[in-house]
């Protein structure tokens, strides 16, 4: 999938090689270009959601060298060298990944657009933090926002994923 | 929206950064961790020529025992700055104030530097450096300065740092065992704090840094003054507000927030030992 | 024709169990496409021109220079609108594009359509036009004596109920006005869809919405189209909340598509959501009660008055909705209740869940708790002595005949036992008011309960004839259902699979997509109706396909009708004689339609009177909130909640429901508010439009789902998406009086309300 381009010619493009998702890209991208318009545009990966323009409700959520970060609020440029992991990229062997198993089971969405940016936020949560309760999941998840589910079996989800990965790390 | 458009430059190295900076003069801003930048750049309140990218300068991020001080590297991610044993051990109050910055996402990737370089009053990391008395090392073509925290802060997003500058380190002074306590009241979990206080109470000497009461992160002068005369708590704390312009907005009227800033002060300092 | 006993087996779940989501596993691995993963070759990117201005002559409207910038394709005004220059769901008063005059900030005035957004962007900002700006009429207590500003006047709709006697009096009087902020739904998935041209000269859309065929009828209509041209097909959405009922960009991307003979996609960026919308009623109510010494109530006077903004809306409904529920969940013998909804210069406002029944319960209980007080009656027991129950009357003269299981609700959750929270003082400091911020005092923290009732219609009301369609096909075994009804997170999806699987005794169900061209109207997804009326047409259309399956095998085999089961996919009769596989059982394809219908319902007449609805569902909220009133700070520890239910199709579900719906009500207590000067809304993002976060949601704890069925409806199930968002938000703000001793007639109850009552 190829967005339109600006027929006029880009602005002085750059190169950006980056790991996606296990996958060598690289592309070449004027600087401005947003790494959740890259992921989105770019290279198809239209999983990672936009919510708002203030950084505020993490629908962009992606993972950077394993930390999340917001990509709505990173240049496409910045994370050249970076190992970038999406929502699509988070299955393993094909099979998905706890977090994503727990929030299915627990019905931990509804319209499922806060989930891709969710889902990753707690993947890093409970990664450098593997022993959090209640309060401190609602902490660290306190950067995304959701309107369906009111956030308690989200919260169910990550603490039953947080289990799994104890049980089988 | 998108961002306008603008020329990029990724800087390999402070000598770099300093050379693309004097090339370019004012139109160059620089790129640390993006959190306060990009999100003007986004609804185009800022709108630079020329980025200069120095997300990548790793040297600049470290956190070093120096004696009396701290020395942290302006590109140091708020995630290190929080989690730091000797930020926690050596001064509490630092790991605390970073840990109310923003969401975890945004402590990732956002720097220490980047946020206080910014300037903006209602950061929570200045208020908890012009309260521990730290100083910041500028790096120009002039050579190496180091500025006070007090004259660090000159105006509404406007800092010491002139525009072919570079923030590289902030020093802060051990207190280990000092008093502290950092108060950041908001409406709302991962919110800007509508007012906070960052409050040192160390051998009876005091520092206290307000958040969003001016149109820059300030020094409580007056409750500092009243707490070294022996001031308790509740009255130190009555003065909080003087001396400051606090804005009017959405989330607050002038009066409240002067109410906030003189509750959050004593509070913090009753949780300071005062 | 044989009632199928579907017993249980092993195999999918059916209605009762908590089936998991069939667009789940896509949700969770992102390959759910919702309207803004659109895409298609030769794509045209969509934007909207908007008023800077509440209220503003369009003197010139200059689209030269935008036109002529490289790329761009189109740049439309309200000139190159070929049908109905206006559209509307209850009342077409609304413009397509703004052509003389326009009403409110951010109002459409003109299109464009470039080769690529940034183009785009650059081109609309091209478009010049020329303002005369009027002053706004914003104060909705003016606007009825205020020169229009509208053809059709500034008075939407008044509505009185006069019931019993008008002039009865009692001992106990409490008077009280009451007002409600503009929320907003705040769906997370801004608006966004794609138009592409069709060879006969219509247009494809694919669209978030929550009513298909209200859309395609509007559409047509302004594009000058036979309906049948207008092909809308449900795209993924990102929540609703009611906003998504009017039309936003639909038209608007016909047009450019139709103009441009290419697929044109829009996506709203979140500050043009937040004015590309209507929001929820403001309100301002007046209320007088008259009650005896034992606190039987005897009279209920109201006045109400709800801001619609510039344009209709659902703005009618809605205040019918607030007036008629504005005596609440009780039994009033006498009442004079006055409702008006108002056109001003303000944004418009029309359908959020919970639909003009939140204002009046924000009010009503208010009132309930100072009569109780007056009367030195506990506040649930006061509620206690008047609710309603099956056979009263409502103060619409309408009898209860359907399940009104009130005083369990009330006693399931005012008895449930108090969360198990640590004294103020034990607490953790995360666990203070403050969350985050720790700035809470433990020594001025204030703990105090609070409770309310509330109550909504399900269904539509007032003689309006509404329907669903459902298709039901069967072919090699196989079913298939196509049902319009616009899944928008609710969880129609899960339902219809476990519907077909009840009916038919098959575990695999495929569902169609949601479109007009392959079935008629499902309704809208409002109103809590869905599960009654799409479930009902689901339940229909394949209860005729099990019925003509039987018929065929009993015709084929010789054998009574009535001696044969469908069961677990197999047929067979109670003697034995007959064992088939469905899959084997008939010859060619099996396909109903089926249109379900509710029972009629009445208009009100002059005095308010009518059988208007259809059923009645009822919730309890407890909440339990820390105050530190030096601050104004509230935290929200528990919300506690019991809700009539009449039967549980899924129960995951209908907790996931009651927790979203709880959140809602959460954020209008203390947080939500859509701020509106001059009539332009000044916080139109995320930092300064404040939702709950998952620090400020408590645990929402179910005391009970009450099942009493409901006679009417399919499954005895009711309706659950909007009792939820009613008694929530008054139950916070009782425990915040109680906290405080603060009157708090205002949500949301902003911190400065409370550290600074005076200012």
């Amino acid at each position: 999938m190829r967005a339109s381009t600006d027929p006029h010619g880009k602005g002085v493009t750059m190169d950006v090689t980056a790991i996606v998702n296990g996958v060598e890209r690289t592309a070449d991208v004027e600087p401005r270009v947003l790494l959740v318009h890259w992921l989105r545009d770019e290279l198809g990966l239209t999983g990672t959601n936009v919510g708002c323009d203030t950084s505020s409700c993490g629908a962009c959520t992606v993972l950077i060298d394993g930390r999340s970060a917001k990509a709505c609020n990173l240049f496409a440029v910045q994370v050249d060298g970076s190992d970038i992991t999406t929502i699509e990229g988070l299955a393993i062997d094909g099979e998905l990944h706890p977090m994503q198993q727990a929030f299915h089971e627990c019905h931990a969405l509804q319209c499922g657009y806060c989930t891709p940016g969710m889902v990753m936020a707690a993947v890093s949560l409970i990664d450098e933090y593997p022993d959090l309760g209640d309060r401190g999941v609602r902490v660290g998840l306190e950067g995304n926002l959701c309107r369906c589910t009111g956030y308690q079996n989200i919260v169910h989800a990550v603490l039953q994923a947080a289990g799994e990965q104890e049980r089988h790390p | 929206m998108i961002p306008v458009a603008f020329e990029y430059e990724r800087a390999e190295s402070a000598e770099q950064a300093k050379a693309l900076l004097a090339e370019h003069g004012d139109e160059a801003k620089l790129l640390a961790g993006g959190h306060s930048l990009i999100p003007l750049m986004k609804y185009r309140l800022a709108a630079p020529a020329v980025i200069v990218d120095i997300g990548r300068l790793s040297d600049l991020s470290y956190i070093r025992d120096e004696g009396e001080q701290l020395h942290i590297g302006a590109l140091t991610r708020h995630r290190d700055v929080e989690t730091d044993a000797l930020v926690i051990g050596q001064v509490p109050l630092l790991a605390a104030a970073t840990s109310e910055v923003g969401d975890p996402q945004v402590r990732h990737r956002g720097t220490i530097g980047g946020s206080i370089a910014h300037g903006d009053p209602a950061s929570d990391i200045p208020s908890a450096l012009l309260a521990l008395r730290a100083t910041m090392v500028i790096d120009g073509p002039g050579g190496v300065r180091e500025v006070a925290s007090d004259d660090f802060f000159t105006g509404f997003l406007e800092t010491a740092i002139g525009d072919d500058e570079l923030l590289t380190e902030i020093r802060v002074p051990k207190v280990p065992d000092a008093g502290w306590s950092f108060q950041k009241f908001n409406r709302r979990a991962q919110d800007w704090a509508i007012v906070g206080a960052s409050i040192v109470v160390d051998n009876g000497s005091c520092g206290v840094g307000l958040v969003n009461m001016d149109s820059r992160p300030i020094r409580a002068g007056a409750v500092e003054a009243a707490v070294n005369n022996g001031a308790s708590a509740a009255d130190a704390a009555a003065a909080a507000a003087d001396g400051c312009s606090p804005s009017g907005d959405l989330n607050a009227s002038v009066e409240y927030r002067q109410h906030l800033a003189r509750v959050l002060t004593r509070r913090g300092l009753e949780e300071a030992g005062r | 024709m044989t009632d199928v006993a579907t017993h249980r087996r092993t195999g999918a779940p059916r209605v009762g169990e908590s089936a998991p989501r069939p667009d789940g596993v896509a949700k969770v691995q992102g390959r759910f496409a919702f309207s803004s993963d659109l895409f298609a070759e030769n794509l045209l990117w969509g934007q909207t021109i908007r008023s800077p201005h509440a209220h503003a002559r369009i003197i010139d409207i200059d689209i030269r220079e935008a036109l002529s910038l490289p790329g761009v394709h189109a740049v439309l005004t309200a000139d190159d609108v070929p049908g109905e220059l206006h559209y509307g769901l209850e009342h077409q008063d609304q413009p397509v594009l703004a052509a003389d005059v326009v009403r409110y900030f951010g109002e459409p005035v003109a299109l464009v359509a470039a080769d690529h957004p940034e183009t785009a962007r650059r081109a609309a900002a091209a478009v010049v036009v020329s303002y005369e700006p009027l002053t706004p009429l914003v104060d909705s207590a003016l606007a009825a004596q205020a020169d229009p500003i509208h053809p059709d006047g500034n008075v939407l709709r008044t509505l009185t109920i006069r019931h019993g006697d008008l002039d009865a009096t009692a001992a106990v009087v409490v008077e009280g006005t009451y007002e409600v902020g503009m929320q907003d739904q705040a769906f997370m998935g801004p608006e966004s869809g794609m138009a592409l041209p069709s060879a006969d000269g219509g247009v494809e859309l694919f669209v978030s919405t929550q009513w298909l065929h209200a859309d395609r009828r509007q559409v047509a209509g302004c594009l000058g189209l036979p309906e049948d041209m207008v092909r809308i097909t449900l795209a993924g959405v990102g929540g609703a909340f009611g906003a998504r009922e009017d039309l936003s960009l639909h038209v608007h991307l016909c047009l450019l598509s139709q103009h441009t003979g290419r697929p044109v996609k829009m996506v709203y960026r979140r500050p043009e959501s937040f004015v590309g919308h209507v929001h929820r009623h403001p309100a301002r109510m007046w209320y007088r009660h008259h009650a005896d010494t034992d606190g039987t109530l005897v009279k209920v006077e109201a006045r109400l008055l709800l801001d619609g903004g510039a344009y209709a809306s659902s703005s009618l409904a809605v205040i019918a909705n607030a007036t008629c529920f504005a005596a609440g969940p009780y039994r009033v013998p006498h009442a004079d209740i006055e409702g008006t909804v108002v056109r001003t210069n303000n944004p418009p406002c029309g359908a959020m869940r919970g639909f003009g029944a939140v204002q009046s319960c924000f009010a009503h209980e208010a009132q309930m708790d100072k009569l109780a007080a007056a009367l030195a009656l506990d506040p649930v027991e006061l509620r206690r002595r008047n609710a309603l129950a099956t056979g009263d009357t409502l103060v619409t003269g309408q009898v209860i005949t359907g399940a009104a299981p009130v005083a369990e609700v009330i006693d399931a959750c005012a008895s449930h036992p108090l969360p198990d929270l640590a004294a103020v003082d034990e607490q953790p400091m995360m666990h203070r008011p403050g969350g985050a911020g720790r700035t809470a005092d433990a020594h001025h923290v204030r703990r105090a309960t609070g409770f309310a009732l509330g109550f909504k219609n399900l269904l539509f009301s007032e003689g309006f004839d509404d329907y669903s369609s459902a298709v039901c096909r069967l072919e090699n075994g196989a079913v298939t259902i196509t049902c319009a009804c616009a899944e928008v997170g609710q969880g129609f999806v899960t339902l219809a699979q476990q519907i077909a699987r009840e009916e038919l005794g098959i575990d695999e169900i495929v569902l169609a997509p949601a479109e007009t061209a392959t079935v008629g109207s499902a309704g809208s997804t409002s109103a809590s109706r869905q599960s009654w009326m799409s479930g009902g047409a689901v339940q229909a259309a394949c209860r005729a396909v099990r019925g003509r399956v039987l018929q065929q095998v009993a015709r084929r085999r010789g054998v009574a009708l009535d001696g044969l089961v469908l069961r677990d996919g197999i047929i067979e009769s109670l003697d034995g004689s007959v064992r088939v596989d469905l899959a084997d059982a008939v010859d060619g394809p099996i396909e109903e339609t089926a249109e379900y219908h509710h029972r009629p319902t009445q208009p009100l007449d002059e005095n308010g009177q009518g059988d208007a609805h259809v059923s009645f569902a009822f919730a309890a909220h407890r909440a339990v909130v820390d105050v530190d009133p030096e601050l104004g700070l509230v935290r929200v520890h528990d919300m506690t909640t019991a809700q009539d239910v009449g039967r549980v199709l899924n129960p995951l579900q209908a907790i996931g429901q009651i927790e979203g719906g709880t959140a809602q009500g959460v954020g209008l207590a203390v947080m939500e508010e859509l701020i509106v000067e001059d009539g332009i809304i000044k916080n139109r993002s995320f930092t300064d439009y404040l939702i709950p976060t998952t620090l400020d949601m408590p645990t929402v704890r179910i005391a009970a789902l009450i099942e009493e069925p409901e006679p009417d409806a399919p499954f005895g199930a009711k309706g659950i998406g909007e009792p939820p968002t009613i008694s929530s938000t008054p139950a916070i703000v009782a425990a915040l009086r109680a906290a405080t001793g603060l009157e708090l007639t205002r949500v949301p109850v902003r911190p400065q309300d409370i550290a600074l009552p005076r200012s």
